[in-house]
């Protein structure tokens, strides 16, 4: 092989190949570049993406929590109500005024008659640590609060009866027919005396009966 | 069987396809040639060619990229390689002879030389040389080499650069002929030639001798200077003497037009010889001068042929009439032969072929 005459400067060849290499690390720099804005590009758009999600479940997640304690509240005011309900059912239990009437006819006979006649139904608030709802004579009041004691609403449905026998012996067979009777709960003879009547003499007497609540 | 080879052939395209070569750009006062050829099974086939007139203007050298790349484009050009020979008139070509004392680089024995003959600092200058081989035994050697202003080639280069093209080598065109010669040789060693290399503004012999190039030396011979004599002869505008030489030659044609009411043919191309005759003898005393010299470098060896190319191979009948007065077998070199197909109007030069053949074609 012979020399061949090349007139092209070595330096300049150099320089060529200094500028043909530095053209494709300017474009392989490029690339990278355009590379890593895109992917910035993508991932800044996932971001956002993300972010918009979040947001929207965050509304979702507060919207339910608005809804939670709207429920909880009105659970409490259900609550309040049912427990007022249960006030009302106990305030309304017990025998009703026939029934007692039947009740204190089935006990009378011709030799007691009665002066007056009164009926109470009242209730108090009691501590009271009763475990049952509605025994007859307790409510059990449920509590607004853990911290608040357990109380009862301790029913009072009594009557008291201010009468007359003939004798005592007809008074004591009065009370034992008000006992036996299934809405008397019991019968207590709070106080007798003797009273001149006409030309003969009759047992003046007040009695408290209690009447069986519930039955 | 025809068709299994053609197939087979087509396999192989597909396996293995054509080796192309570089693309050749030759730069001419106002025209410039691309060649590309790719290697085939026998011949090189041309695989793009491209030429375009240059806008000359003034002193200032051409503006060249734009062409370039007009004509290279869409012309199915492969690749950006390129070889180049610097244009003939921005770089100047001698022949040193020398010998190298003991101890001395080859080299600077040259470089020497030229600061000697240039009138610029050889750093300003970009030289290379060509070694012409004339006997290893003898000490006194000779080397072709060229000169070139270093700013006038880093701006040719820029030129090539800014067309697109990736320039591989930058040659001289002495160099790029003979490796089209070597090619229509076959590289036959026993092949001795003498190139005529006649161009529109200058010319030069080349000697190969085998593989060497044992001479080169510029001529005092042109044709734009012979189309001037011509022309201040006949009182016709050079066009029209261009022309007109070129259609009639020295010797017409055998196709050449009769005007009815003109002169034949025959007599328009024995005038042009007549005018001419200075000229061609001048030109016909230098090749003698190089054969005798060549004969006597090579012990009385004779040369087979003297080729023709550029410009003056286009005129008709050059070759008989160097032919008569040199009495060596003078022919013109068609550059056609040394491919399959060229595209185009005209074959290429022989600088644009032979820029085109590197690579292809091992210059040993």
């Amino acid at each position: 092989m012979t020399h061949e005459i090349d007139l092209i400067p070595a330096d300049y060849r150099a320089g060529l190949r200094l500028r043909h290499w530095g053209r494709r690390l300017g474009v392989a720099y490029l690339a990278l570049a355009l590379g890593i804005g895109g992917a910035r590009v993508a991932l800044a758009y996932e971001v956002r993406s993300r972010e918009a999600e979040i947001e929207r479940l965050a509304a979702l997640q507060a919207a339910a929590r608005e809804q939670r304690e709207r429920v909880t509240a009105l659970e409490g005011r259900k609550g309040e109500i049912e427990r007022q309900l249960r006030l009302m059912e106990g305030l309304r239990g017990g025998i009703d005024a026939k029934r007692m009437f039947v009740a204190m006819d089935r006990a009378l006979d011709g030799n007691v008659w009665f002066l007056d006649w009164s009926f109470r139904r009242a209730g108090s608030l009691v501590d009271s640590e009763p475990e049952t709802v509605e025994t007859g004579y307790f409510i059990v009041v449920p509590p607004r609060s853990k911290k608040e004691r357990k109380k009862a609403w301790l029913l009072e449905t009594h009557m008291e009866v201010q009468a007359r026998a003939v004798d005592h012996s007809s008074l004591a067979n009065f009370v034992s027919r008000l006992v036996e009777q299934p809405e008397i709960e019991t019968v207590r003879v709070l106080r007798t005396r003797v009273r001149p009547y006409t030309t003969t003499e009759v047992v003046e007497f007040e009695l408290a009966i209690v009447v069986r609540t519930g039955a | 069987m025809t068709a299994a080879l053609g197939l087979a052939n087509t396999l192989a395209r597909w396996v293995r396809p054509a080796r192309c070569g570089p693309i050749g750009v030759a730069v001419g006062t106002d025209r410039v040639e691309l060649l590309q050829v790719q290697q085939g099974a026998g011949r090189p086939r041309v695989r793009a060619a491209g030429a375009l007139d240059l806008e000359v203007g003034g002193e200032a050298s051409p503006e060249l990229s734009g062409p370039l790349r007009r004509a290279l484009a869409g012309r199915g050009f492969r690749g950006r390689r390129a070889v180049a020979a610097m244009p003939a008139g921005r770089v100047k070509l001698m022949v040193l002879n020398y010998r190298v004392e003991d101890g001395r680089d080859e080299a600077e024995v040259i470089l020497a030389q030229v600061g000697e003959r240039v009138d610029r600092p050889l750093d300003e200058c970009i030289v290379d040389y060509l070694p012409i081989r004339a006997g290893e035994s003898q000490p006194e050697k000779s080397a072709l080499v060229a000169v070139a202003e270093r700013a006038a080639v880093i701006g040719f280069l820029e030129e090539l650069r800014r067309a697109g093209l990736q320039v591989e080598a930058l040659e001289i065109e002495p160099v790029a002929v003979r490796r089209l010669v070597r090619r229509l040789t076959r590289g036959d060693a026993r092949e001795n030639s003498l190139v005529l290399h006649a161009g529109a503004r200058r010319s030069d012999l080349t000697v190969l001798w085998g593989r060497r190039l044992i001479l080169y030396r510029e001529l005092d011979f042109s044709e734009a200077g012979a189309i001037e004599t011509l022309s201040s002869t006949l009182d016709m505008l050079p066009e029209s003497a261009a022309a007109l030489v070129r259609q009639y030659g020295v010797s017409p044609p055998a196709d050449a037009p009769r005007d009815l009411v003109g002169p034949a043919p025959q007599e328009i191309s024995q005038t042009v010889r007549d005018i001419l005759k200075a000229d061609f003898q001048r030109l016909a005393e230098s090749l003698r001068s190089a054969l005798v010299y060549t004969a006597s470098r090579t012990r009385g060896g004779a040369l087979d042929s003297v080729l023709v190319t550029g410009a003056l191979a286009a005129w008709p009948g050059v070759a008989d009439l160097l032919e008569e007065r040199l009495s060596v077998p003078v022919a013109v070199l068609e550059v056609g032969t040394a491919f399959d197909g060229h595209p185009g109007d005209a074959p290429p030069s022989a600088v644009v072929a032979g820029l085109a053949l590197r690579g292809l074609v091992h210059d040993a």
